[in-house]
Order: C-alpha cells, then structure tokens, then sequence
C-alpha cells in the first residue's frame, strides 16, 4: 500500500488530501472569497492559505485516522500563484523533513488529469483543462501529456470571473462562474465575437467586448444581466469555442473519449459537450466534485508519480512556472 | 514582527549599529531572534544597507530542517539584493545585503513570515522522527 499525502494552494483554494491506492481518505479544503466586484490578490490569498493551512492539514489527518509514519510520500501543487504556492510549499517541506519522508513536486494540471483519470476510469481521454487560470486541450502521447491547443491570452475561467465583476452583483460564494450559470437564463441572444485560431482561442477581446456592451446595452435597456450570462457562457460563445478545439483535437488523435477537467468544468459545458461526442460516438466523463481544486488530487498524481520512482530533492523543491508538456509521464506506457 | 522592521527602517544611512532581542511568535514558542541592523556608507555615492539575523532552534536538526524549507525559493527580484542563510549548530543565521531600504523591508518582512509558518509547523507535527 502506498499512501500519499497532497498539498494543493497554487489559487484561491487551500486543500489537503490523502490517497492510498485509489480511495480518497480525507480532502478538507477551504476557500477565499473575495467580495462581489473584486478578484484575489496573491498577497491577500497567501495570507489566507498561511492562516488556515495548518488546520486543514490537521484535519486531513485526523479525517483519514492516519498518523504520519503512515504515509510515504508528501506531494504539493505547482505552478499557480508565487504567494500563496510558497505558504503552501513551505510547510510540505517542513513536514516532509519532520516526518522522514519523500517530497514531490506535482504539476497542477496533471493533478487535475489524474484524479479525472482515477474517478471516470477514462482509459485515454482528450482532455479539456478549463479553470481560473488555466485553458488547454490536451492528449496523451509518448510520455507527454501534450498540449493540442490553449488560449492565446487569458483564462477561460478569469473571462468568466471579470465579467462577473463588470455585472458587480454577482457573487463570488462559490465561485463567479457558478453564479454566472445559475444567472444564465435571459433569452435574448447578444451578439459577441467568436475568436478561434486555428487550436488556440483567446478571450481577452470578448472580455473588452462584453464589458463595454455590458455598461451600454444595460443603461438603456436593451438586454438584462441575464441575457448576458446566457450569451457569454451558451449559445455560440465561450463553451462552443472549447467544444470546437476540443473536437478538432479528439479528430487529430482519433480519440473516443473526453474528460473535462478544472474549476469551470460546469453542467452547462459538460451538456454542449456530450452533445458533441453523440454526433462523434465518443463519450464524455466529467467529475464535479473534484473538479474544483483540491488536495487529493494532487495526492494522486504524486501517487502515481511517486511508484514510478519520481521525488523531489529539497534543494530542487523551489515554487517556479512550467508547462503541462514539460513533465515527463513516467507512469503510463 | 513589525517591531523589528520599523527598528531597521528608522535606523537610514547612519554608521549606528545595535542588537535588538525579542522573544519570537506566541508565548509557547521558544525561538528568540536577534536582529542586527548596520547602515553603512560605502564610496562616497553608494549606500549599501545590510540586516542580520540570528534565529535560535532548540536542537541543531530542526535549526537544519527551517534552512532546508527556507533556502530553496529564490528572491523575486533580480540585483539589489542578497541573502545569505548559514547554519551554526543550532542557530540558523541569515544575512541581508540590500542597495534599497525598501527592497531589503520586503525581503526580510517577509522572511519573518515564512519563518514563523515553518516554527509554528514544527511545534504542531514535530518533533523530527530519529533518522
């Protein structure tokens, strides 16, 4: 039995999980919520995470009922955030030396495709990566996780996010693009740009696009908040954008699986994108509860990491920015 | 924390040197720092500020284990400053050089604060196993 520990904190979240073989044995995990209209700050969420980190790490513990002699490997996130990664790494570090045990370095976006590859039993999906800070199309090729498409400029998510905060009234409890779906139901269809190129999209023009139409088209009445949801995250816009790319990638690789990954991996996108892999005869997984950020996941791809031989020594443990194609996949064929 | 900060920035470029001791973090915790700060001139255009820092641990394994967590991360900015961390039996020491107050304030205000989160971590899940 091989039991791993993961430390998650690269955003807004702090979370720690533990893993042993499969079974997720504890995942506590909190969130900071910042008020309608305002994003998070790597100062302010750092200071978060270092207030709470110790009892969620307290928790994930004693929610298992292990002691630390039990675990053998101590896995924490990378890249995200400098701050609130660092807070985050800093007590890894210092657990892993206290404790006697490996320490392991785990890629974000790998956590994220491991845990859906562990809960959907995907054998060999497309994966669709879609969160605050991240967007990329991704498949499994000769010990890569590569990269067959991404955004050219903001996240898919942190599109969603500042247009809540153009709209003000929508919260951030628990997320802006969970309100942004719930607020989705207007009926009125605005018009926004579709921007993709090629296998890359990009968000930032429909971003500036939909904040200044937003502040005209909703002082003089011509559409409502909600028909702004509507047309931002339905029809045409955002999620067919993804559901596009998605598809071109699963054509290339001649691919019959999707699995949707990250914090906006939401029912709306899930649904426009079944409907796209009926029409292929592929079939879509999707995990909703861990599909926000977490603990356990990165449990898991430290899991699988770590039983193909892989640690981190402490002097190469510092908190730096590398790509999802950089790591090289040592536990699948 | 702060304490020591505004202590560092009031003293400027001035030749004054002194030691200033407290005891660190809650009552519980038994880490004393000693801070030293030398504001110095150095050639006639050139002011080159330095702090210096001296964190005892009960044992020497765990003043080992915080400069093993602490070392690691690299400072943010590039030039205009460095930090040195050496360890003495059981005294972590760390020596600043800074050619900015402002830049030197960041580093070690910071440095404090990941300080006490690695001190307040050994006190909840330590002490070390024997190895």
């Amino acid at each position: 039995m091989t039991v791993v520990i993961g430390f998650e904190g690269s955003a807004n979240k702090i979370g720690v999980g533990i893993i042993r073989d499969g079974e997720v044995l504890s995942n506590p995990r909190r969130t900071y919520i910042t008020p309608p209209g305002q994003g998070f700050l790597p100062s302010d969420t750092a200071r978060h995470h270092r207030a709470v980190v110790l009892t969620v790490l307290k928790e994930a513990l004693d929610q298992a009922g292990l002691q630390p002699a039990d675990i053998d490997c101590v896995a924490y996130t990378k890249p995200g955030m400098g701050a609130p990664l660092v807070t985050v790494a800093l007590v890894a570090r210092t657990v892993a030396q206290l404790w006697g045990k490996p320490l392991l370095g785990v890629n974000h976006c790998i956590g994220h495709i491991e845990m859906g590859r562990l809960i959907t039993r995907a054998n060999n999906p497309t994966v669709l990566y879609v969160s605050g800070g991240n967007t990329q199309v991704i498949a499994y090729s000769e010990r890569r996780y590569r990269i067959f498409g991404e955004t050219i400029d903001i996240a898919v998510g942190n599109c969603l996010d500042r247009f809540a905060r153009v709209l003000k009234q929508i919260s951030n409890d628990p997320s802006p693009g969970y309100n942004i779906e719930q607020m989705a139901k207007g009926s009125q269809y605005v018009e926004l740009p579709y921007t993709v190129k090629g296998m890359d999209v990009s968000f930032s023009g429909i971003l500036s696009y939909i904040e200044e139409a937003a502040h005209r088209l909703l002082t003089s009445d011509q559409c409502t908040a909600e028909d702004l949801c509507f047309s931002l995250q339905w029809q045409e816009t955002l999620f067919s954008m993804l559901v596009e790319i998605t598809e071109r990638a699963m054509a290339h690789c001649g691919s019959q699986e999707v699995l949707i990954v990250g914090g906006v991996g939401n029912l709306r996108l899930q649904e426009m994108m079944a409907v796209m892999c009926e029409e292929r005869g592929a079939k879509l997984f999707a995990t909703d509860e861990f599909c926000i950020d977490n603990g356990a996941m990165i449990a898991q791809a430290g899991w699988e990491m770590f039983r193909s031989g892989q640690v981190t020594e402490l002097e190469d443990s510092w908190v730096t920015q590398y790509r999802t194609d950089e790591v090289e996949v040592t536990w699948r064929p | 924390m702060h304490h020591f900060i505004s202590f560092f920035s009031s003293s400027g470029d001035g030749g004054d040197s002194s030691p200033a001791t407290q005891t660190y973090g809650q009552s519980q915790c038994p880490v004393i720092l000693i801070l030293h700060v030398y504001g110095s001139r150095v050639k006639c255009l050139h002011s080159v500020k330095i702090v210096f820092l001296e964190v005892p641990f009960p044992t020497s394994r765990e003043a080992e284990i915080a400069l093993r967590s602490l070392s690691p991360d690299r400072e943010p900015r590039k030039g205009g400053i460095t930090k040195e961390l050496v360890l003495s039996e059981n005294i972590l020491s760390v020596r600043w050089s800074a050619d900015e107050a402002r830049i030197l304030r960041v580093s070690v205000n910071s440095f404090l604060d990941h300080l006490s989160l690695v001190v307040e971590t050994m006190e909840m899940f330590g002490p070390p196993v024997s190895l």
